[in-house]
């Protein structure tokens, strides 16, 4: 996707010079597009009709205009600052991308419900255990977990000893730990 | 909308043979290797010109050839057929070459967004067509038997290159590449309709007919493929600028003969992709 954004910050009848710099740049300029629109808020206000055809008419302006592709990913830019709602905002958006087809919407909904989740899971101090299914191993491995979270380093080395008599290998993971038999 | 046409050399309102529908047709891949990033980036803004259409309201068919047979390794009918070579490079059949750089196509289509177009034709599904469209060609006094093969006789046109930005200089390309000239060809620049002379005896895809055993020349295919699905008027035709000649050069030839002209008034080619050292290829 960071390719077709690439191809089209340029005009068609211009030969591109393709360099993996420019490319890792079209990638970040996309990201960062991508965090903007998931930024908006769908629930923000009524789309204003009367806006999104003003849009629009700027957008066929540009690629009405033998396909000036650069400006149209400029008027994305001018519809994400456009003096309205998120709503129409993301309105607008949408009716572009029917053209672009840079899945601008999917891919901020994706981006919004990894936030989402990971903001509850921060929230709940949720902390999870992968293991080989042993509850009495799993125990043991939410103990050291605790004592870690409660900086009583010495308690935290001494359950990773003694599991380790035990033949079992932990190893930590962000918001959980998981071990196995070795 | 206005776009840039390659025939006029200006931008021109985009205009349609029948209003509110556009007959579009794309020069598909060669299938004996994957598509590099340049042959993407065409199929990038064709996909965007389409939407734009469909956007703008059009009702659009748009039609794409797959080339798995006569696609020589010199544009200009000579060398060895590309296919050929990417079936021998891997020890495989040319048509599991075709079915695997298909499939590889449209995988990589399916992740830059770019919609599959109405109707996909491989070129080996349609020969029937092409053995019509050059019989036509034959009997209307615009091709040739010689040698065995059947060429097109450019000097029936009043106007061949169409593009009008090569000159005898571009046709020496062939020399620059040490390929020796087709003694066969009454005009240097007349072109292959129908080989059954080749010089690679083992040509794996063959087909009957009145000329011999034999198979289609590159550009007939597109023509043909056309003229199937598109019909008589064709409103948009696209491909890469190296395709502009000889191989859209040749199509018109072929199809404004068959058909009488003009068959298609708009031509939209993309420009090269490049690297820091040259153009990709």
């Amino acid at each position: 996707m960071a390719y077709r954004f690439f191809c089209l910050q340029s005009h068609y009848r211009k030969g591109l010079v393709f360099t993996w710099e420019n490319l890792d740049n079209a990638a970040k300029a996309y990201e960062k597009l991508v965090k903007k629109v998931a930024a908006l808020n769908p629930e923000d206000g009524e789309v204003d009709a009367a806006v999104v055809e003003e849009y629009r008419a700027k957008f066929k302006a540009q690629v009405g205009n033998d396909l000036n592709t650069s400006m149209a990913v400029t008027c994305l830019y001018d519809a994400l600052k456009a003096k309205t709602n998120d709503a129409t905002r993301l309105a607008i958006l949408k009716d572009f991308d029917q053209v672009l087809s840079l899945s601008l919407l999917e891919k901020a909904a994706q981006l919004r419900k990894a936030q989402q989740a990971q903001a509850q899971q921060a929230a709940s101090g949720e902390f999870t255990i992968q293991g080989e299914g042993d509850p009495a191993i799993d125990e043991q491995v939410m103990a050291r977990a605790q004592a870690k979270k409660a900086k009583n380093f010495a308690e935290a080395d001494r359950i990773r000893d003694e599991l380790k008599a035990q033949g079992i290998e932990v190893t930590d993971m962000p918001n959980g730990a998981s071990w196995r038999r070795i | 909308m206005y776009l840039y046409n390659s025939a006029t050399r200006k931008k021109d309102e985009f205009q349609t043979h029948t209003p509110g529908h556009v007959e579009m047709y794309t020069c598909g891949p060669t299938v004996y290797h994957f598509a590099h990033i340049g042959n993407l980036r065409s199929y990038i803004m064709e996909d965007v010109l389409e939407k734009y259409l469909r956007w703008e309201g059009y009702d659009v068919n748009r039609v794409m050839n797959i080339t798995d047979v006569g696609h020589l390794a010199s544009d200009a009918d000579t060398g060895e057929d590309k296919m050929l070579k990417g079936a021998k490079r891997e020890h495989k059949t040319v048509m599991e070459i075709a079915k695997f750089y298909t499939d590889a196509f449209f995988e990589d289509c399916r992740k830059l967004n770019i919609k599959t177009p109405d109707v996909v034709q491989p070129a080996t599904g349609l020969i029937d067509e092409f053995i019509h469209m050059v019989e036509t060609l034959v009997d209307k006094g615009y091709a040739y038997v010689a040698g065995g093969n059947v060429y097109f006789d450019t000097s029936k046109l009043d106007h061949y290159y169409v593009f009008n930005d090569h000159d005898e200089e571009d046709l020496a390309v062939g020399v620059r590449e040490g390929v020796e000239e087709d003694a066969n060809k009454r005009n240097k620049n007349d072109f292959v309709l129908w080989f059954t002379k080749s010089k690679f005896e083992d040509q794996a895809l063959k087909w009957d007919s009145p000329w011999g055993v034999g198979y289609p020349g590159w550009h007939i295919e597109c023509s043909g493929i056309s003229a199937k699905y598109n019909g008589e008027y064709l409103d948009l035709h696209c491909g890469g600028v190296d395709n502009a000649f000889p191989h859209h050069t040749n199509e018109i030839a072929q199809s404004d003969a068959y058909f009488g002209p003009p068959w298609c008034k708009q031509w939209f080619h993309v420009a090269h992709l490049h690297t820091a050292s040259g153009k990709m290829s």
